[in-house]
């Protein structure tokens, strides 16, 4: 099997238009990344100082300044932040300052200081205090949403609503006990979680490798020598649809290591044990795994959701003669996909249903983890994520019997089309 | 070993493409001829496992190839028309990966490859791109690859369309080679890829089997209705409405017209003695 399998990739994935577009790609995303860390990346354009010669010396205070307060958290840490903030808003306040270039400051300048606090540091600062005071109080927080549930249960029992009891049963039994003693930058490990494009050149790497799979076959008469061959139909169906989820899971796997290396290299990334309740955007996240878990998950997710996806092509590729029709519908598809995915948070249950049904749901970990997302089910709740996923695994096994059809059943229409082709 | 097919019949629909096809096949090259549509290739396609027949049943030494599953698609060898394969695999990588799918073990798979790349005269190009390959070097690539699991059985679908008259003739020869000690059937719609080394050539027309015989019997099934005649150049176009025209031939300053007539055409006609290709072109003028 493995012999075949190794065939399947090289003929369908080791060409060199293949190849040239996976280099060309890689290198596209690495500039795209280094172009946000320069300039700022437009979904926190405000945050992020750019990375020009110009702030150098600002983010070399940043990072000074960062690195006293990482790590462990501590009273000491919490109250340097606080002092130096203090220090420099009193020194500002009545415009009395020097103008001056003096020494002992960050920039120079006590008016360079100034705008490098409020303007490029503190508003980082400003976040990074309030990080402070979140983490800080992040334990009595989530104690009370605990509380709240366990009232909640109550109430809804006595109510008959089981829906909202097993919600807050949920709440009680995933969010007890949760306390942050660690302070790291979460606002880079958003910025990894939510970085997307390469999603989209992932996407166009599986329409090249997998869109002329079948039509290939059939353009080069290779289908029925390989059908009456004794492992012909396995490699028609089986081996082709693993070698696509080897190929999906290599470029996902590919992709997600080359954002995190250089995300890594750019932002520094530090604490990858933090829990991911941790980053402020995700503090009501279902789950309580660290960062860098909640990054290998996204990364299996996107496996499943892409994978899901590519055999989708492939079920088109094997039902039309020309290549041109799977490329245009499942550029369709794509944009459909997407466009459902959307209505992930949707409380509105048809378009909820149409977000399940979409792939690309499976893509927005960030969308389907940052809060608590349930759906009701014969009054019971479960978490949008594992209902997308069971349904994606549904799609996938329903799409491969399908190719497995067209392969298998000879009387099918495309078999027929292709047979008086042949003879004509 | 004998490869017997009983009451054949494909239905697409309601179109019948193949209509209760019978025959025996031992060792020996087959012909199997007939106008494009004929049937040729959903018969193929029966015998190689890739369509199932709506009636009928294939036998090889009497047993049931349904019931012998991938047992009887290891005894088929298989090339089919036009192949162009992976244009972007070399030679060996090509031959290993059928090697693959036809279940040969690992440990016989550089000798096989080696065999057959020797019978077809292609040991030189082991390491060429598929895609650099020539037509006749392609086909003899397929020859080669659908006789690595050393079949009882092998089908040819139209392998000689498109080669020039060398390579035409290097491809027949191929063929007789292999087919001292296996079943060789050649689908074709050229007469003369099968004229000469055929054992026994089948017609087929509008799915149905019209004829089936040795050459020599086939064509004794027109002797006497194939005349030559010599007209001049303004009388031709005459003839070629009366008559079924098999061949025009240029002389000095007239034609010479072969014609497959029942009676002796007008002017002067010869008597001459038939060829498959009459054979053919008289029943499918039928």
């Amino acid at each position: 099997m493995i012999r075949i399998v190794y065939f399947e990739i090289r003929k369908n994935y080791l060409r060199s238009y293949v190849v040239i577009a996976l280099l060309s790609f890689l290198l596209i995303n690495i500039l795209i990344i280094y172009k946000d860390y320069l300039y700022g990346p437009n979904d926190l354009y405000g945050y992020f100082l750019p990375h020009t010669a110009e702030y150098q010396k600002w983010w070399q205070s940043y990072q000074e300044m960062y690195d006293k307060v990482s790590g462990k958290l501590t009273a000491d840490k919490a109250r340097f932040v606080v002092s130096e903030y203090r220090r420099l808003d009193a020194m500002v306040a009545d415009g009395t300052y020097s103008r001056e270039k003096q020494e002992g400051t960050y920039t120079g300048y006590i008016w360079g200081d100034y705008v490098f606090i409020t303007k490029y540091f503190y508003r980082p600062m400003k976040y990074v205090s309030t990080y402070m005071k979140y983490v800080s109080t992040y334990e009595s927080a989530i104690k009370q949403v605990i509380e709240n549930a366990k009232d909640n249960i109550e109430f809804y029992s006595q109510c008959g609503n089981n829906f909202d009891k097993s919600k807050n049963e949920f709440i009680v039994k995933h969010y007890s006990g949760r306390k942050i003693d660690v302070f790291h930058n979460g606002k880079f490990w958003k910025l990894l979680f939510e970085y997307d494009f390469s999603d989209l050149l992932i996407v166009l790497l599986l329409l090249l490798g997998v869109a002329p799979m079948f039509v290939n076959e059939k353009n080069t008469n290779m289908d029925k020598l390989i059908l009456s061959s004794i492992k012909g139909k396995f490699s028609m169906t089986f081996v082709k649809v693993f070698s696509i989820f080897l190929y999906t899971a290599f470029l996902v796997i590919v992709f997600s290591g080359i954002n995190f290396l250089v995300c890594k290299f750019l932002y520094g990334l530090s604490g990858i044990q933090m829990p991911i309740y941790a980053v402020e955007a995700y503090q009501y996240t279902p789950l309580n795994c660290s960062v860098g878990m909640f990054y290998v998950l996204q990364t299996l997710l996107k496996v499943v959701g892409l994978f899901v996806f590519a055999t989708w092509i492939c079920l088109l590729s094997a039902l039309f003669q020309r290549v041109v029709y799977p490329y245009a519908i499942s550029t369709l598809s794509v944009v459909l996909g997407i466009y459902a995915s959307g209505y992930v948070a949707s409380v509105e249950t048809s378009k909820t249903i149409w977000a399940l049904m979409s792939p690309f749901t499976l893509l927005r970990a960030n969308k389907l983890f940052n809060e608590l997302l349930g759906i009701n089910i014969r009054d019971t709740f479960y978490l949008r994520a594992h209902v997308a996923l069971i349904v994606q695994i549904f799609i996938v096994l329903m799409i491969f019997i399908l190719i497995y059809m067209i392969v298998s059943i000879r009387d099918l229409r495309v078999i027929k089309k292709l047979i008086t082709r042949e003879s004509s | 070993m004998e490869l017997k097919l009983e009451n054949i019949t494909k239905f697409y629909g309601k179109q019948c493409a193949l209509d209760n096809f019978n025959g025996v096949f031992t060792e020996g090259i087959y012909g199997l001829l007939g106008p494009n549509g004929a049937g040729k290739t959903t018969l193929i396609n029966i015998i190689i496992g890739v369509l199932e027949a709506s009636k009928g049943a294939i036998l090889l030494d009497g047993s049931d190839v349904k019931k012998m599953g991938t047992k009887y698609l290891d005894k088929v060898g298989y090339l089919p028309q036009e192949p162009t394969f992976y244009k972007n695999f070399r030679v060996d990588e090509f031959l290993k990966y059928m090697c693959a799918i036809k279940g040969i073990p690992s440990k016989h798979v550089d000798s096989r490859i080696e065999e057959v790349l020797e019978l077809v005269n292609l040991t030189d190009s082991y390491k060429k791109k598929v895609g650099a390959l020539s037509g006749g070097m392609r086909q003899r690539l397929g020859i080669g690859q659908a006789i690595l699991n050393r079949p009882d059985i092998l089908i040819l679908d139209e392998p000689t369309a498109g080669l020039d008259p060398g390579e035409r003739i290097r491809f027949r020869n191929i063929i007789s080679k292999l087919s001292k000690d296996r079943i060789v059937l050649l689908a074709t719609h050229i007469v003369s890829d099968v004229e000469y080394i055929a054992k026994e050539v089948l017609i087929l027309k509008k799915g149905k089997l019209v004829k089936k015989g040795t050459t020599k019997e086939l064509e004794r099934t027109v002797e006497g209705k194939i005349w030559n005649v010599t007209v001049s150049e303004t009388d031709v176009e005459k003839y070629m409405h009366k008559y079924l025209i098999a061949n025009i031939k240029r002389l000095e300053d007239k034609l010479q017209l072969r014609i497959v007539s029942e009676s002796r055409p007008d002017g002067i006609a010869e008597a001459v003695a038939p060829s498959l290709e009459d054979v053919f072109l008289s029943i499918m003028e039928q």
